[in-house]
């Protein structure tokens, strides 16, 4: 019946419920029924003047307290608007039943808003420090190409030597930690938010193993540990 | 964070007081059903409770259905309300008055009040 096309903008789905709740508190306003009002004057035991306001209906059955020949008429309403209020009613309800069967679809399509938006900001991120790597691995080709060749050897000595040192401080880091923590037996939740903040752990310098160690807080060397690093690499690929 | 829900839940009332409100005037054409619609209302209202202290997930239907039930109760007696509050407007002051000064003199009573049984 409704095409779920319709519930997409909510726009629809406001103006339904601003309508339907117009339409109920418009269709209180007008009289419903021709009546009079009369206005009788009594006594207490004291002596004390109290006027007493009765209002006359159609459908009420005649009230033994009025005397009419005693009271006064105060107004009259001769024209009622049944059939309007009726159709005011109605189409309040029309309206609202559509907007709560409308609802749960424009609801969804909200939080899938809201989920795309927090997705683009972090894709926008990771741009953003992918830009900044490959920038600095252009300058270090251009350098590389202006390097002489005995400068490039001595280069790369460099760089496997600061691999060395990192690995053999690693080695002692794993060393430390096998010693202190005990191996433990619990849940851990894998799940894409998580690939992500590891990822930024590795953009800001980090190894993928002191990485996972920082997102989802295990011990190195452990079960738990290697099973998530394994994972965590998939999803690299 | 999400408003459409509290739309969705206002919706859900209108709908509510729509009925309600069409039964009051049910009743205000054919005044035999009031006693009848009467009961059926104190019903609601006993269920209500029921729904609110019973332990379920959406227990806020109770409170919707609630205070539908007292919009278009009021809802359908408004255009009488109004003429009575034109023409008595006077004593509907006085009682709000009453009802607004009463609490402070029994306050102030009981403040002035000697509650030590110990003296003479």
């Amino acid at each position: 019946m409704i095409s779920p096309n319709i519930a997409k903008s909510s726009a629809v789905f406001i103006a339904l419920s601003v309508l339907s709740l117009g339409m109920l508190f418009t269709s209180f306003a007008f009289p419903l029924q021709s009546l009079e009002v009369w206005k009788q004057r009594e006594f207490n035991k004291l002596k004390q003047p109290n006027d007493v306001i009765f209002i006359v209906t159609d459908t009420d059955e005649p009230n033994s307290a009025l005397n009419r020949s005693k009271a006064v008429k105060l107004s009259q309403i001769y024209q009622d608007y049944q059939y309007q209020k009726l159709a005011l009613l109605t189409g309040s309800l029309i309206f609202s039943s559509i907007a709560v069967l409308l609802a749960d679809k424009a609801i969804e399509f909200q939080k899938m808003e809201i989920h795309k938006a927090k997705l683009d900001v972090a894709v926008k991120k990771v741009e953003a420090r992918m830009g900044e790597r490959l920038y600095l691995f252009n300058k270090i080709k251009k350098q590389w190409r202006l390097l002489s060749q005995p400068q490039k050897n001595r280069f790369i000595q460099e760089l496997l030597l600061i691999i060395e040192f990192i690995e053999k401080d690693k080695m002692g880091i794993k060393d430390k930690i096998t010693e202190i923590t005990p191996p433990e037996t619990r849940t851990i939740d894998v799940k894409s938010d998580k690939f992500i903040e590891a990822n930024y752990f590795l953009d800001n310098g980090n190894d993928i193993d002191t990485a996972v160690c920082k997102t989802w807080k295990v011990a190195l060397g452990t079960k738990e540990h290697s099973e998530i690093k394994q994972k965590f690499v998939e999803w690299l690929k | 964070m999400n408003t459409l829900i509290h739309i969705k839940n206002i919706n859900e009332l209108v709908f509510y007081a729509g009925i309600s409100c069409l039964i009051a005037f049910a009743t205000r054409v054919y005044p035999i059903f009031f006693l009848p619609v009467l009961l059926l209302r104190i019903c609601l209202l006993f269920y209500c409770i029921y729904l609110a202290f019973s332990v379920k997930y959406r227990n806020h239907i109770a409170g919707i259905i609630a205070i539908a039930m007292l919009i278009g109760w009021i809802g359908g007696y408004w255009d009488l309300i109004e003429i009575y509050l034109h023409f008595n407007s006077g004593e509907f002051v006085k009682n709000l008055m009453l009802v607004a000064v009463l609490p402070i003199i029994l306050f102030t009573l009981y403040l002035k009040s000697n509650q030590s049984n110990d003296k003479p």
